[in-house]
């Protein structure tokens, strides 16, 4: 009977151990809230050629993602300028990160739809929205860019974390 | 992931249904177990370790608790649950509420410490108290609690509960656990209450969703008492329809795999006082604190006074629940006030009240009550209700045409809140084949609605998923 409790209450103190010791690196390993939504939205900005597309406001938001712009703490879009165009850039600060899911299933829901636009219709856009689309999500920052070059938008995004 | 997603409906349910089906029933507990750690690890996967250490934690506290109890240790006993309900409580107090308490110092002490915030684990508010219950029971002598942990584990984590309940006690699923055969019969009606809940979710609540967040996203202070109005009016179906469609697609779930959890919703917006209502909505989050908080705390058979601090606490903590946010301890204020004067002072009068009246007046007074939950800040709350109360006019040309908009989901969230429909059912079902027919049609119609609805939205959590 007391070896048996000695044993429950060591697996009690281990076990509330290992889920401190995981929270602290959980929170070691998340970006700093407090970096300001500008040095972010300009790292990304700096890799993006912004020819063919058009900045889009919290109308273009809600039209294109189903998101509203007053959710967020911070929100920067650009999407085609023209029905032919498919680069496209998406970075937002969540106000907290419980919105990273539906955030990330808007966004996915948004590369489908245009993916379904060029099915079978514009090979390039296609193959654009298929092989060179980053959704990229580190505590409330959120980076989703369609571009040649989306590996080196995340690269910038992600440093400036 | 959510019940209302394709993915779910037509992927890990269907292939989670089909082992369960295919594997031997002394498996199917440990098969619940892996489908159910598989539905909470989904969106973040590395808070599997988190809930394995709270699962750990929680069958050792268990097991510890029934052995001291039945040695007669009362000291020893009390600390270990104390202990092990703090350390439960101290997860959910971080994820939840280290942001409202920081922000509050910072208010009032000028400082500037910033909290790093990480998504919450899905459904820490619902296992967090089923975990609290189970001690608590052990404790008292209700039940032994699990000596399998497999057993114990599926019944924190059991994925049609997990999420957004209904929060069970343990010694009311005990026995399922040992026998929940599967039957095509109970599949059926677990079938028809999920679909009949997916339905209340995308059909209803959704549409409601649309008409609420376009009239919500108009700034306070230029609403007219019809807008207002309206837009309280939308909040309180849109939320009623998503919980508790959520809550039947919980129990249908729940009956496919041959489980029975207890409903969460009666027609709440049908009461005849504030105390009703709560015995009607989120039964069994009600149901929870009336038997670990309000009793324990001498319920009400203590002296008056007691009784309205009781009932205080109780409400505080069912609005700090719900969210860390003034709004929330505002709402959870009001509630508690209106169930005091209801159980204090006009015991006696409410029965000399026409029921009708009641009703209406319960329901003007529950939707008031929402707009504390759906506002920002307690300010924008204050200018909302100045709002419906006449400060800004009465109406003008663009409520009428919003209301024209609002008017038939509005209409159609109102019918389907009554139980007209689910009576309906009942008798065709029991005049026997024809409308059986029928209610085939009838659902097979249902499904596909909600596909094409579940196709044509963006992605649209459950309310209650962030509580």
């Amino acid at each position: 009977m007391k070896s048996k409790l000695i044993l429950l209450e060591a697996l009690r103190w281990v076990s509330a151990s290992l889920a401190v010791l995981f929270i602290l690196f959980l929170l070691g390993s998340t970006p700093d809230p407090e970096i300001p939504f500008e040095t972010v939205e300009q790292a990304a900005l700096a890799r993006l050629d912004l020819s063919e597309t058009q900045p889009g406001d919290a109308t273009m938001l809600r039209r294109l993602y189903g998101l509203s712009a007053s959710d967020f703490a911070g929100m920067t879009l650009y999407y085609p300028a023209s029905n032919m165009g498919a680069k496209e850039l998406l970075v937002l600060k969540l106000a907290d990160e419980s919105q990273a899911d539906t955030v990330e299933a808007a966004i996915r829901a948004r590369l489908q739809t245009q993916r379904d636009s060029f099915d079978g219709y514009g090979a390039e856009q296609f193959a654009l929205l298929t092989d060179h689309a980053v959704v990229e999500i580190r505590g409330v920052y959120v980076l989703f860019a369609v571009c040649e070059n989306e590996q080196a938008v995340r690269e910038s995004f992600l440093n400036a974390l | 992931m959510a019940f209302g997603d394709l993915f779910f409906v037509f992927g890990f349910l269907p292939v989670c249904l089909l082992l369960y089906i295919l594997t031997p029933g002394r498996f199917s507990n440990v098969l619940l177990l892996l489908c159910s750690l598989l539905f909470f690890a989904w969106g973040t996967p590395e808070y599997l370790v988190l809930m394995l250490c709270a699962l750990a934690f929680n069958y050792a506290a268990g097991r510890e608790l029934a052995a001291l109890r039945d040695s007669g240790k009362k000291v020893l006993s009390g600390a270990v649950f104390a202990t092990s309900v703090l350390a439960d409580l101290a997860l959910l107090g971080y994820w939840k509420y280290a942001g409202f308490v920081l922000e509050t110092v910072n208010a009032v002490f000028g400082t500037s410490f910033a909290a790093r915030e990480l998504p919450l684990p899905v459904g820490l508010s619902f296992f967090t108290f089923s975990l609290i219950s189970y001690l608590a029971d052990i404790r008292r002598g209700r039940t032994d609690g699990s000596k399998d942990p497999l057993t114990f584990s599926l019944y924190v984590t059991f994925f049609p509960k997990l999420a957004s309940g209904p929060i069970v006690p343990y010694p009311e699923m005990e026995a399922q656990f040992a026998h929940h055969p599967f039957s095509w019969r109970r599949f059926g009606a677990g079938a028809r209450c999920f679909l009949i809940g997916l339905s209340k979710k995308i059909l209803l609540a959704n549409t409601l969703g649309t008409t609420f967040y376009a009239l919500s996203a108009l700034p306070p202070e230029s609403l007219t008492a019809a807008f207002a109005w309206l837009c309280a009016l939308s909040y309180a179906l849109m939320l009623y329809f998503d919980f508790s469609g959520y809550s039947d697609m919980a129990v249908g779930l729940a009956g496919m795999f041959g489980f029975q959890l207890p409903k969460n919703f009666d027609y709440p917006y049908l009461s005849r006082s504030v105390s009703e209502f709560w015995r009607r909505w989120h039964i069994t989050l009600g149901a929870w604190f009336r038997e670990y908080v309000y009793i324990p705390l001498g319920g009400s058979r203590v002296h008056p006074f007691r009784i309205f601090l009781n009932l205080m606490a109780v409400w505080l903590l069912t609005g700090l629940w719900h969210g860390a946010g003034l709004t929330f301890l505002l709402w959870g204020i009001y509630h508690g006030l209106l169930v005091v004067l209801e159980k204090l002072v006009l015991k006696g009068v409410l029965e000399t009240i026409p029921n009708a009246v009641r009703v209406v007046l319960t329901f003007l007074l529950v939707v008031i009550g929402w707009v504390f939950f759906f506002s920002a800040t307690p300010a924008e709350a204050f200018t909302r209700l100045s709002r419906m109360f006449f400060l800004g006019g009465v109406a003008d040309g663009a409520a009428a045409y919003y209301a024209l908009g609002a008017l038939r989901p509005l209409l159609l969230g109102a019918a389907a809140a009554l139980p007209v429909g689910a009576r309906l059912g009942r008798e065709l079902a029991r005049r026997g084949q024809p409308w059986t027919l029928l209610s085939i049609f009838y659902f097979a119609a249902l499904l596909l609605l909600c596909v094409a609805g579940m196709m044509n939205d963006t992605y649209s959590s459950f309310l209650y998923a962030q509580f």
